[in-house]
């Protein structure tokens, strides 16, 4: 039988002002019903073009490409814009990535969905609606009736995104097209949607390319694998073949720079791709990827590489034989396993804490109107951590927890409604901002809007040395090249503007302005989770190189458990503004109380070709911060809660290693004693 | 290395270790528009300053006998008066160049003074939000519901007439654009990392708004300010066809449209040429404006 939708030697080059530039160079691909291919790459690496191009809706002035296309019968390089716009939607879905802007806002959800089906199949209105109501509820939506008539904002993003998937469902396309369709969720919810998409697709055997930067992803839902470096397939293949023995180096590399728990050690040195993507615009010779490849020989860089086929349909685009590369993999997965470093011994618990919030609380009143009584809304809700010189304290949880705002307070960017921030045993809102900022630093999460656009990176360096006053002009100029090197921005680059630079040049000065100060505390707010995989790697181990160069501590919020896993020596697990466990790192990863804990852990997708996407039991989404559920605000989605749970809110009591919120876990464990 | 072509120092490659001085000069001499506003620019404000010695007559010198001569490109012209003279025989061209010292002076001051206030409320308004937010728009929608015109009338006519007047009255009321830009400007900025960013290294408010936020408005401000410019000078030019502006015998650009309208259809380059003169400040302004934002934006164009 012939492949559902084949593509051969697609090519799209966009028109620019300053010349053409080519995103996707001959790439061919071709999926059959029932089947999940996952395209793999990190931006800028063509994989959403392609789909794009695929469905014939790329911006004008594009010029695409290819020796064959074919979806079922259809030749797509031959139809009319009025047959394609009949096939999208309707034979072709697509879903996108940001579930809180794909929906028309102004549109009930029941309009969204019923217009498609009306349209395509001149379905009644009464039935089109039946139908929807049956989709919904397959995609796990309650009462789904009563949805048709609400509007997208009433929706959390996890429920957005189901509807989504419901209206592509409506007219029973046979390909979908997933374009990073959870990357906007979190973790818990993305292994909910995962799983949805899985099973409907199974069930209705349909085809589906689902496009993303995460290779945890790939190898749970897919059958076959693309992987996609700079407008290229560099190696496609059966998942489980890909991932066990990657063949292409960049394939490696994008394995190794991933934090596998349990097969790295904390504080442990990731593999990193050096170097970054080149620019499309640049005229390849040889292999794309032979400038930052350390096995690359002369003839990689003169001659082009093809696509070689090696085993049954397994292909890649290295000139290395099948067993080099293989071998070389190998021989780099040991010796990693073989490093260990004494990771925590620069942690100093007997002193007294440098950082600590004592019972702190953050409250925001929210008013809807004028008129309306205000209403409080509990951000954070009476927290007390300490912070030890030289600890690496993670702080995780769902977006909406409240970790920032904790992190914001511990900054003293924000007073606390009650309680105190101490640093260094002095209330810190008694502190000047000079003051505070020489102990204190921060490392925010988006390196695209952390930097002033306006001011070179230079001046970007240099300006809290000029607030504190510290040394002449000179001296200043100098502490800031020492510092560039330090954390790997090249001197050419001092005049430069952020724009100019790539995200991880970005995240490296957002670094070294924060390190200019040699502060003794860094609060990072979700240092990697912009950046590529790749480049994630290379951050992290910059971070743990200079915590231990310049005996630095560090506060991490993040919703990444395998870089917490990684990098963190203590993990605070927080839930609705409240702390639910605190344990040491390791004790916390091996034995995890809380059943939140475990559903985070659990949710975690590490790149196994065999496993399947795990199947978390947390029935309904976050709740609204604004209207807490009662006693353990976590009961609604406790696959465990009691009639308890929902009376009184549990404390915070030590049990065994850890710090546990938990009425049943305190209870196993009496029982147990 | 035979790679060299994507080596990561030629990837990067556009970028040239310049000074931002030298690449904003670099951007300057490749840049037309910039060129030519700012050659008219800079040679109108030459003409205003030196105008006692450029100006081949008195702009105020009548003589009846020479009444409305032609330009010397019409019928009847002469070399003389190479602009013609108006209805009292005064020289056309030396009127224009005089003229230029009240239009320009007028168009820069108020666009100026317009600038400052409606940039400082809207900085605040924009960064503290809250009560001093909506004090702010509270003025504005005061200032908006003003009949603006009629105003300035009333303003000029209890103060007195003068160029000083002049300025002053209309500045205040050519604020409300540079508010509300840099309001909404600010009001995003505010929210980005880099302010948080800038706190975080001990940066004080004032700090913040004058060395993080403003720097990021020049563009719109730049926008905003040579379209101003020229609503000023239009402005001004209305108040003066209406006698509450500069008064006669003193020249503008504006009272000479004014004056010259009564003769406008037999003789309309009394119209035309001040008019001309107008247009041309008008354009150079914006062409300069937009160079400016584009020399020095470090995004090039957006």
């Amino acid at each position: 039988m012939p492949p559902l939708l084949e593509v051969e030697d697609l090519s799209v080059t966009l028109k620019l002002a300053e010349g053409d530039l080519t995103a996707v160079s001959n790439i061919s691909l071709s999926i059959e019903k029932g089947e999940t291919l996952g395209i793999v790459g990190e931006s800028g690496s063509g994989k959403s073009i392609s789909s794009l191009a695929v469905m014939d809706l790329l911006p004008k002035g594009t010029i695409r490409k290819a020796a064959k296309m074919r979806f079922g019968d259809t030749d797509l390089l031959s139809v009319t814009p009025s047959q394609m716009a009949a096939l999208r939607g309707n034979k072709i879905a697509m879903i996108f990535q940001e579930p809180m802007t794909s929906l028309n806002p102004v549109y009930t959800i029941g309009r969204q969905m019923t217009e498609l089906l009306m349209l395509h199949k001149g379905v009644s209105q009464a039935d089109a609606r039946n139908r929807a109501v049956e989709l919904l509820e397959k995609v796990g939506i309650t009462a789904a009736r009563s949805r048709l008539s609400q509007y997208p904002h009433q929706l959390s993003g996890g429920l957005r995104q189901r509807v989504m998937i419901a209206m592509m469902l409506m007219c029973e396309p046979e390909l979908i097209i997933a374009d990073e369709p959870t990357t906007a969720l979190d973790v818990t919810i993305q292994a909910q949607i995962l799983t949805l998409l899985r099973n409907l697709q199974r069930e209705m055997n349909m085809a589906m390319i689902i496009i993303t930067h995460d290779l945890g992803v790939v190898a749970r839902v897919s059958d076959k694998v693309a992987v996609m470096y700079a407008g290229q397939i560099v190696e496609t293949g059966k998942v489980d073949q890909v991932f066990r023995t990657p063949l292409h180096p960049y394939t490696q590399g994008l394995l190794e720079s991933i934090p596998i728990p349990g097969e790295i050690s904390p504080g442990e040195e990731l593999g990193s791709i050096p170097g970054l993507v080149p620019s499309l615009k640049t005229n390849f010779r040889g292999c794309r990827f032979a400038n930052r490849c350390d096995r690359a020989f002369e003839r990689c860089h003169t001659t082009p590489v093809g696509l070689s086929e090696t085993v049954q349909g397994r292909q890649s685009r290295c000139l290395l034989t099948e067993e080099a590369a293989a071998q070389a993999y190998q021989a780099e997965k040991t010796k990693e396993a073989d490093t260990s470093t004494d990771y925590g011994t620069a942690i100093d618990v007997s002193g007294a804490p440098v950082l600590s919030a004592n019972n702190a609380e953050c409250v925001f009143r929210i008013k809807p109107n004028m008129f309306a009584q205000p209403k409080l809304l509990r951000a954070v809700d009476g927290i007390s951590l300490d912070l030890h010189r030289g600890e690496v304290v993670a702080v995780v949880g769902e977006s909406g927890c409240g970790k920032s705002t904790l992190a914001r307070m511990l900054l003293g960017l924000r007073r606390p409604s009650s309680g105190s921030v101490t640093l260094n045993g002095k209330d810190i809102s008694g502190l000047s901002n000079v003051e505070k900022s020489r102990r204190v630093q921060s490392i925010f999460q988006d390196p695209y809007s952390s930097l002033n656009p306006r001011r070179t990176i230079g001046e970007i360096i240099r300006r809290p040395l000029q607030l504190h006053g510290s040394g002449t002009a000179a001296e200043q100029q100098e502490t800031v090249e020492a510092i560039m090197e330090r954390v790997g921005i090249p001197r050419r680059l001092y005049h430069n503007y952020p724009n100019q630079l790539s995200g991880g040049q970005r995240q490296r000065v957002a670094i070294a302005r924060a390190l200019v100060l040699k502060p003794e505390i860094v609060v990072c707010d979700e240092p990697t989770s912009a950046l590529d995989v790749s480049v994630q790697a290379q951050i992290l181990n910059l971070l743990l190189e200079l915590r231990d160069q310049m005996r630095l501590t560090y506060l991490l919020i993040t919703h990444d458990m395998a870089v917490v896993e990684h990098i963190a020596t203590r993990v605070v697990v927080m839930y609705l503004g409240r702390v639910v466990e605190i344990a040491d790192a390791r004790t916390l990863f091996e034995n995890p109380r809380h059943p939140y804990t475990k559903a985070l852990l659990g949710s975690v997708l590490t790149p196994e070709p065999d496993a399947d996407v795990p199947d978390i039991e947390l029935g309904t989404s976050y709740p609204n911060p604004i209207d807490p559920p009662s006693g353990c605000t976590f009961h609604p989605r406790c696959p465990i809660a009691t009639d308890l749970c929902k009376r009184s809110a549990p404390e915070l009591r030590p049990i065994g290693a850890t710090e546990t919120a938990c009425h049943n876990v305190a209870a196993e464990v009496i029982a147990a004693e | 290395m035979t790679a060299a072509s994507t080596s990561p120092q030629q990837m990067v490659g556009d970028i040239i270790d310049l000074t931002p001085r030298e690449r904003m000069i670099k951007k300057a001499k490749s840049h037309r528009g910039l060129q030519f506003g700012g050659a008219v620019v800079l040679t109108m404000t030459l003409v205003a300053l030196l105008a006692p010695v450029i100006a081949p007559y008195s702009p105020f010198e009548q003589d009846l006998a020479k009444r409305l001569i032609s330009p010397v490109w019409a019928e009847g012209g002469s070399w003389d008066h190479i602009l013609g003279t108006d209805q009292l025989g005064r020289d056309y061209l030396s009127r224009l160049i005089y003229g230029a010292r009240v239009s320009m002076g007028v168009g820069f001051g108020a666009a100026l003074l317009g600038c400052v206030i409606g940039v400082t409320i809207g900085l605040v308004a924009g960064y503290l939000g809250g009560r001093a937010d909506r004090a702010a728009s509270f003025l504005l929608t005061c200032q908006l519901a003003l009949p603006s015109l009629l105003l300035a009338m009333a303003l000029v006519f209890f103060v007195g007439a003068s160029i000083t007047t002049l300025i002053v009255v209309l500045g205040c009321l050519h604020w409300s654009y540079y508010m509300v830009v840099t309001r909404t400007m600010t009001r995003q900025i505010r929210e980005l990392e880099y302010v948080s960013a800038a706190r975080s290294i001990g940066s004080t408010d004032r700090q913040i708004l004058f060395y993080e936020i403003l720097p990021n408005l020049s563009n719109q401000i730049i926008v905003v300010f040579s379209l101003e410019m020229a609503v000023v000078i239009i402005h001004e030019a209305a108040l003066s066809f209406l006698g509450v502006g500069v008064q006669p015998p003193t020249a503008s650009w504006g009272l000479m449209i004014a004056e010259g309208k009564e003769a406008m259809y037999f003789k309309p380059y009394l119209v035309a040429i001040p008019g001309a003169a107008l247009f041309l400040l008008v354009l150079a302004v914006n062409l300069l404006g937009d160079g400016i934002r584009d020399i020095t934006a470090p995004e090039g164009r957006n």
